[in-house]
């Protein structure tokens, strides 16, 4: 026990570190009424949640783990495309301490083109910085990369000292942080219609049931059962071994690479200043427009299965049955029983990747009928990853105690 | 449709716990980060 509390205290203590940087602006910056704009829901509403909520406030963390997120979107689809990186990362502890390191150099080559733009798009647009010369920029730049830096070892000592991962226990920092303002907006809106308490209230119990479906479709699991090869099994005592498979394996990731990927565009177009295109992919990229909501929800379907085939590896899975000399009841070992994970991992993922788009949907399209605004209905988006990270968090914890209670009677 | 029966849905007892769990650290964060603010906010206007 006395090992959790610590663990939480360090992770407390460091998000107490990164809310002190949230609200240092980069100098040579004055952010005047950024803060309204973000409010308002547009494609930087969902960058200000994956930051932190640091972008609001121009701040030296205003990157958050943003170019981590990317780097490992990049890293990722180069596995698939360049073979000596995918034979890397197949190469267990070394290879992925290699990845690692990869995906940080690329992090760091994302920060400077994310900061760079982010710069040029507020300069152009709101006109933030005090001092337009090319070494004021370069300023600004190297203080907000430097930023990113910090925040991704604070996500790291998370990881490896506290509770969670660490850059998801960042951008839960972010959307947690933004619950309150977000209940006052609703309250205020809804209390201006008749019957608003009462409306209110309802907000409240669909909010919690979106709480509850979440928690429903993360704990769901597919169990294939399997069977030692030189070991006899008792049915009726329910003496199975079993392979838990999760309904959405991909969990929260296909929702935050979507929300990043859906903004990519805005951000390019508006480094250019406020052109019209800049406009209009703005306002038809947003939560708020039915294009936007038609992509966000193809992009969630594309990354699910994308990430599900990164994390699940079937081939893997069959060779390691084989070896171990376990099977599949029915199904033979080798070639049709990785024929056999792949069809149930594609059934379960479109089950899972459905109820995803269910879940992250929802929000938005209800706010399209009803008088509350798209940042509102951001929350929803916000929400799946907030309950994501918070079961992890949970799981973690449970982990923690479980090894603890496991070695006290002479585990190791 | 056949997969979904062989689905081993979450059990109620596991459902409330999780969700409570979930709850629990939801507002427990968003009363250490309100927390937080007010003390950046007073630190502010101290300094």
């Amino acid at each position: 026990m006395k090992d959790v509390i610590k663990k939480i205290l360090i992770t407390l203590g460091i998000l107490i570190l990164f809310k002190l940087g949230s609200v240092i602006t980069v100098p040579n910056v004055d952010i005047g009424d950024v803060k309204t704009y973000l409010s308002s829901g547009t494609f930087l509403t969902a960058m200000n949640m994956i930051t932190g909520g640091s972008l609001e406030t121009f701040s030296i963390f205003a990157l958050g783990v943003g170019p981590y997120i990317n780097a490992s979107i990049v890293i990722q689809i180069l596995c698939m495309v360049i073979p000596p990186l995918k034979e890397l990362s197949e190469e267990g502890g070394k290879g992925r301490a290699k990845m690692e390191k990869i995906t940080k150099a690329t992090t760091l080559v994302i920060a400077i083109i994310q900061a760079l733009s982010l710069t040029l798009m507020f300069q152009n647009s709101y006109e933030i910085l005090e001092d337009i010369s090319v070494y004021g920029i370069i300023n600004v730049v190297i203080m907000m990369v430097a930023g990113m830096s910090i925040t991704m070892w604070l996500a790291d000592v998370i990881t490896a000292y506290g509770v969670g991962n660490g850059a998801s226990v960042i951008i839960f920092t972010g959307i947690i942080s933004g619950l309150p303002s977000t209940f006052k907006t609703v309250y205020e809106t809804l209390m201006l219609e008749t019957n608003g308490t009462l409306k209110f209230i309802l907000y409240c119990v669909v909010y919690v049931l979106l709480i509850v479906a979440i928690c429903f479709v993360e704990t769901s699991e597919r169990r294939i059962l399997i069977q030692q090869s030189n070991r006899v099994v008792n049915k009726t005592k329910g003496d199975f071994n079993y392979i838990p498979l999760k309904i959405n394996s991909a969990g929260v990731m296909p929702v935050i690479f979507a929300s990043t990927l859906l903004s990519a565009p805005s951000i390019i177009a508006n480094l250019f200043g406020k052109t019209e295109l800049a406009t209009t992919l703005s306002e038809k990229l947003s939560l708020s427009s039915w294009l936007g909501i038609i992509i966000f929800g193809l992009l969630i379907v594309m990354f699910s299965f994308f990430y599900t085939s990164i994390s699940i590896n079937p081939t893997q899975m069959a060779d390691n049955l084989k070896k171990n000399g376990t099977y599949i009841p029915g199904i033979r070992p080798g070639f049709e029983t990785e024929k056999y994970i792949k069809k149930v991992l594609y059934n379960i993922t479109c089950l899972g990747t459905l109820c995803l788009l269910i879940i992250a949907l929802m929000p938005s399209i209800i706010a399209k009928f009803t008088s509350l605004s798209s940042n509102v209905a951001l929350g929803g988006t916000g929400l799946i990853v907030a309950v994501g990270v918070a079961i992890e968090i949970k799981k973690n914890i449970q982990t923690i105690l479980t090894n603890k209670s496991y070695q006290k009677y002479g585990g190791f | 449709m056949e997969e979904i029966k062989k689905i081993r849905w979450c059990d109620l007892k596991t459902l409330k716990n999780t969700t409570l769990s979930v709850l629990f650290i939801m507002l427990f964060s968003v009363g250490f980060f309100l927390l937080c603010d007010l003390g950046i906010s007073a630190l502010i206007k101290i300094l």
